[in-house]
């Protein structure tokens, strides 16, 4: 049930963000909605949990961006992980952490793609623009993270066996 | 005792990530067929999605863009008026130039070349993530007859290629971008130019000889030889500065475009085969 619930969610955030999000884009940055759903499922999900479902994420970004396939899909599954790896090393009572976490984490996630973009031969966007577009996507991503918290805390509500770490149990409890 | 196993799980589920995102990688990089299907699937799928987002958000980015960039634009509108008198003056000019020209042609028994086939397209708004500089994508597809690496146009030059092409839109790699790299004649030279990532220009480093008599304003076109994908004689730009490389083997040459691939509204796609030209006759149009 968990992959169901997970599938339709990540099927609903690629639609906002193919349709809205590829047009509202203030300050010329777009919000990443794959990119939230990566690292709240992480945090409330935990460390594994964040890793398959960013690997997924990133993939169906893959499916319509042009950059090199495969590329979103290894960066995001590797944020989920580190974000639900680091969420259980603070207190998950605390408001801020999600936000704060999911913010931090967004800009390190946009730093590494936008590297690894240049390693992969588009060197064009390894420039200063890329510190602007990291800064913007994290600010998006702070405001994206209530919705989208909301939308995985549904998601891991009613499966028996996937949340297994703490931070899951603290937030399905 | 559970720990240290979940643990063990964790580091196995990332190195399988790392390594099933390199594998992919590679397989995009070498054109492995099912993968650009599988993306090609997923766009048509979404398309009517994409384009019922662009309805509902145009009136909102519109009012967004009106109230944030109103000087750019007022500033725009003014270097746009100068432009269009400058333009005005060149067309006079041109009618002249065109008429000498004609008339040299009949003299020499010589036909006008043909056009080349064009098909119009417009370039479609709202691109999806935020690294997508030097790619646009246009609202014609395989349906209309478009394919891979097909020369992209407006009426100053080229602007770019078809990078990929789905059955109702299609990728175009701008002629700015770095990643584009294409073959140009100038002054009877033939070199290699590479796109800069700047908006307007272009950089030939090989091909053209350190004695090579390349002077500021001379044109070039793309150069129609076998190896290249575009048909011949399309204008790219003229030459805007010279020098050496840095091994002084080959001259250095700046490439000013003539068509700017910024805020792009309309192109036209030319629909010959890659490395087809009209001499090749109608099997060379594309269908």
């Amino acid at each position: 049930m968990i992959r169901f619930k997970a599938a339709i969610a990540l099927f609903g955030l690629l639609c906002l963000q193919v349709s809205i999000f590829a047009h509202f884009r203030p300050f010329g940055v777009s919000p990443d909605a794959l990119l939230a759903a990566a690292l709240v499922g992480g945090i409330v999900g935990g460390g594994e949990f964040g890793a398959r479902h960013g690997f997924a994420a990133g993939l169906v970004l893959d499916l319509v961006i042009p950059g090199p396939f495969g590329l979103a899909a290894g960066v995001y599954g590797t944020m989920g992980y580190g974000s639900g790896l680091f969420s259980r090393s603070v207190d998950s009572q605390d408001p801020r952490v999600v936000p704060v976490l999911s913010g931090l984490s967004a800009f390190v996630a946009m730093i590494i793609y936008g590297l690894a973009l240049g390693v992969l031969g588009s060197e064009q966007f390894v420039e200063w623009r890329l510190v602007w577009v990291a800064f913007a996507v994290s600010v998006y991503s702070v405001v994206l993270v209530f919705p989208v918290q909301a939308l995985y805390t549904w998601v891991l509500r009613d499966d028996k066996r996937a949340p297994r770490t703490e931070s899951a149990r603290t937030v399905v409890n | 005792m559970a720990a240290p196993q979940q643990s063990g799980r964790r580091r196995i589920t990332l190195g399988l990530i790392f390594l099933a995102s390199a594998t992919l990688i590679t397989l995009d990089f070498q054109d492995f067929g099912p993968l650009g299907t599988i993306q090609t699937g997923a766009r048509e799928v979404l398309a009517p999605i994409r384009e019922g987002g662009e309805r509902i958000a145009s009136p909102v980015t519109g009012l967004w863009d009106g109230a944030t960039n109103y000087d750019e634009l007022e500033a725009e509108n003014i270097e746009l008026r100068g432009e269009i008198d400058r333009l005005r003056g060149d067309l006079v000019r041109s009618g002249v130039d065109r008429a000498d020209y004609e008339a040299l042609l009949t003299l020499n028994g010589l036909e006008l070349p043909q056009g080349y086939p064009l098909l119009l397209a417009r370039v479609k708004t709202g691109e999806v993530g935020n690294f997508t500089a030097g790619v646009v994508e246009i609202d014609v597809g395989t349906r209309e007859g478009v394919e891979k690496d097909m020369a992209v146009v407006t009426a100053a030059g080229l602007v770019g290629r078809i990078e990929q092409a789905d059955r109702t839109s299609a990728t175009v790699r701008l002629v700015s971008s770095r990643d584009f790299v294409i073959g140009v004649e100038v002054a009877g030279e033939v070199g290699l130019a590479r796109g800069e990532g700047s908006s307007d220009e272009l950089v030939i480093e090989q091909g053209i000889g350190i004695r090579a008599q390349v002077s500021v304003g001379d044109p070039v076109t793309t150069t129609g030889s076998e190896r290249s994908l575009f048909p011949p004689n399309l204008v790219i730009g003229t030459v805007a500065r010279t020098g050496v490389t840095e091994d002084a083997s080959n001259r250095r040459v700046i490439v000013e475009l003539a068509a700017n691939p910024v805020d792009l509204r309309f192109v036209n796609v030319v629909l010959l085969e890659p490395g087809a030209t009209v001499e090749d006759g109608p099997e060379g149009i594309a269908r």
